[in-house]
């Protein structure tokens, strides 16, 4: 075999050494699907093999996907974010991955894995990030959907959404899960056709009076359809602020209090991403209105309802997905040694492994309940205490007014947005 | 069959099983130790250990490495089960503390070992269907490749570059920052 002279310099020997030597296919089926991806990405320049395997091999994207998954300490994906309505919104995107571990400390270190110029004429507004496998959903003002996989730096602005009428507040959340059906990740939102407000002077609280909305999908990975398809309409007006819950089998949305009623009353609609259809469920017992001090979230892949019990404690209902849906309790966690407000805001939550679950409350501290013992501790700070990497190792900060440390929980992967190299597929994508 | 189901639970935890390894040398081990390996599980299951398992690809030096790994991390699965944790599946986070960091200090001194014996040892884990001796290994080999350039993959694997300076050039350029 010849293979034409390079200019590079390197040192073959003349003869290779003797065995025993990893054989190829373990290398590529062991030993790379526990690299991480910046690795891989320059692995790719060891031989055409190693390229494929890398750009397109199915089974390494699935098990490094897999080992991701189950790494201990799991990792979680801060994005700084400016609040909707937020005049200078910063021009960059930039995406720092967390790991707690036991040492972990005030000024722990989010390292930089992604930092980059928002799209021309698309805009950040404030909209949560939701994650699925290592891709990052966000959606951007104008109705358009942002899709990046921070690791491979794959970053993808989905053709323009149907127009959202309720265009004066942050952009509608975008769910974003994987179709087990379909094997393909799958983007979701719902918007408004029309959408009349009360708006009560006294209190300031909106109510919806008249509305009209709608579900629409797009199915990233191309080979099933290229554009956003609308699905039946959501039985209820889905509220805006909350955020989606996305786990394996569904998306759930809560639905806004509708009517001009005193009382508030919301419920949960799920989404499921084998029938593509909707169904309404309750929340758990005795509570019945997501937003205030309660908020919807995901455990351990189940959907989660956080619900004040006191005025320092909350409780952490999951629901069973599979079988019949019953809500149960899961734990009780109380922040009372660090005051009365956490988690009025907001509260996430953004890992759980073992005994430990770690919260992010309010956009902004994060926490770790330990199960077993029952305790809780704040573990950082991420506006006053993190120390987030900037490019060429300098750091940098985020702070001030109306900013949003919003924490997803994160897979680092070669999942491909464009391409669906996670699945064999007959179909070829071009 | 001889061993389990017997009812008599110290029979079969005491069951033992002969192993030949490639240059005939035989190592007694338990039934408990010797399932770790998915390979031998089988043939335990379908009775055909009997006379000893010959294991033609496996010398006795590995062998004898692979067995010292199969007795500590068997009692450490006869120790996980019944415990169970909050919010995985992930069993090996519970346990107890102390055990957990025994096993990890094993772990690290088992690895301290040259190139070619780690690929023997890799070799034998994929042979007898050793899933956790497989992680291990493979991230010992991983952990040492992470942050090579390609010129070093190639070197350190014997692998033949048949990219074209052309094609080579051009990744390059699409992961810049990989290489930065």
């Amino acid at each position: 075999m010849t293979t034409p002279e390079r200019p590079e310099k390197r040192c073959r020997r003349a003869a290779p050494p003797p065995p025993p030597d990893i054989p190829d296919d373990l290398l590529l089926s062991d030993v790379l699907p526990r690299l991480p991806v910046k690795s891989l990405a320059r692995f790719k320049c060891v031989c055409r093999s190693w390229r494929a395997a890398v750009e397109r091999d199915p089974a390494l994207v699935r098990r490094h996907l897999a080992l991701s998954r189950a790494a201990v300490p799991p990792s979680m994906l801060v994005v700084p974010c400016k609040e909707f309505y937020c005049d200078d919104v910063p021009k960059e995107m930039s995406f720092h991955r967390l790991i707690l571990g036991n040492n972990t400390a005030p000024g722990a270190a989010a390292e930089l894995v992604f930092r980059n110029a928002w799209p021309d004429g698309v805009r950040q507004d404030g909209a949560v990030p939701t994650h699925c496998d290592g891709l990052v959903a966000i959606a951007a003002s104008g109705d358009r959907v942002l899709v990046c996989n921070p690791a491979t730096r794959e970053l993808v602005v989905l053709p323009p959404a149907s127009r959202d009428a309720l265009d004066d507040c942050s952009p509608p959340p975008v769910a974003l899960g994987y179709d087990p059906r379909r094997n393909r990740y799958v983007v979701a939102r719902c918007f408004y056709r029309k959408c009349y407000v009360h708006e009560d002077v006294a209190s300031g609280e909106v109510w919806l009076v008249h509305y009209d909305i709608g579900h629409e999908t797009f199915t990233l990975g191309g080979g099933v359809s290229s554009g956003w398809e609308l699905t039946a309409d959501p039985p209820h007006a889905v509220a805006r602020e909350t955020r989606p819950v996305c786990t394996a089998e569904a998306f759930y949305w809560c639905t806004a209090a509708a009517g001009v009623v005193r009382q508030p009353s919301n419920k949960l609609l799920r989404f499921g991403l084998r029938d593509r259809a909707f169904e309404v469920l309750p929340f758990p017992p005795g509570a019945d209105f997501v937003g205030g001090a309660d908020h919807l979230t995901e455990l351990a892949g189940m959907p989660c309802y956080v619900r004040p019990a006191t005025d320092t404690a909350f409780e952490f209902w999951v629901a069973n997905e599979d079988g019949k849906w019953e809500w149960s309790l899961r734990c009780r966690v109380d922040f009372v040694d660090y005051g009365e407000s956490v988690g009025v805001e907001a509260m996430v939550v953004v890992a759980a492994a073992g005994d430990e679950m770690v919260v992010a409350a309010d956009h902004r501290e994060l926490y770790v309940y330990d199960v077993r013992r029952g305790s809780v501790r704040r573990v950082v700070d991420m506006e006053e205490e993190l120390e987030y990497e900037g490019p060429d190792w300098s750091t940098c900060e985020y702070r001030g007014d109306l900013l949003l440390h919003h924490v997803v929980p994160y897979v680092e992967s070669l999942v491909s947005i464009g391409r669906c190299n996670y699945t064999r597929t007959k179909t070829t994508n071009k | 069959m001889a061993s389990a189901g017997s009812g008599d639970e110290k029979a079969a935890a005491a069951a033992m099983i002969t192993l030949i390894s490639s240059d005939n040398e035989k190592f007694e081990v338990t039934e408990a130790t010797a399932t770790l390996s998915q390979t031998i599980r089988h043939m335990i299951e379908d009775g055909c250990t009997d006379g000893g398992v010959p294991l033609p690809n496996v010398t006795s030096k590995i062998l004898a490495r692979v067995i010292e790994y199969c007795k500590k991390h068997a009692t450490a699965a006869a120790g996980e089960e019944g415990s169970s944790s909050s919010f995985s599946d992930a069993a090996f986070l519970e346990v107890d503390r102390a055990f957990l960091e025994e096993l990890e200090e094993f772990d690290d001194a088992f690895l301290e070992v040259d190139r070619a014996t780690l690929f023997d040892l890799i070799l034998a884990a994929n042979y007898l269907d050793i899933k956790g001796l497989l992680n291990l290994t493979c991230q010992k080999v991983a952990d040492s490749v992470k942050g090579k350039t390609p010129e070093q993959i190639r070197e350190m694997y014997n692998i033949v570059n048949d990219l074209t300076p052309e094609e080579e050039a051009e990744i390059r350029r699409e992961t810049q920052w990989a290489f930065e």
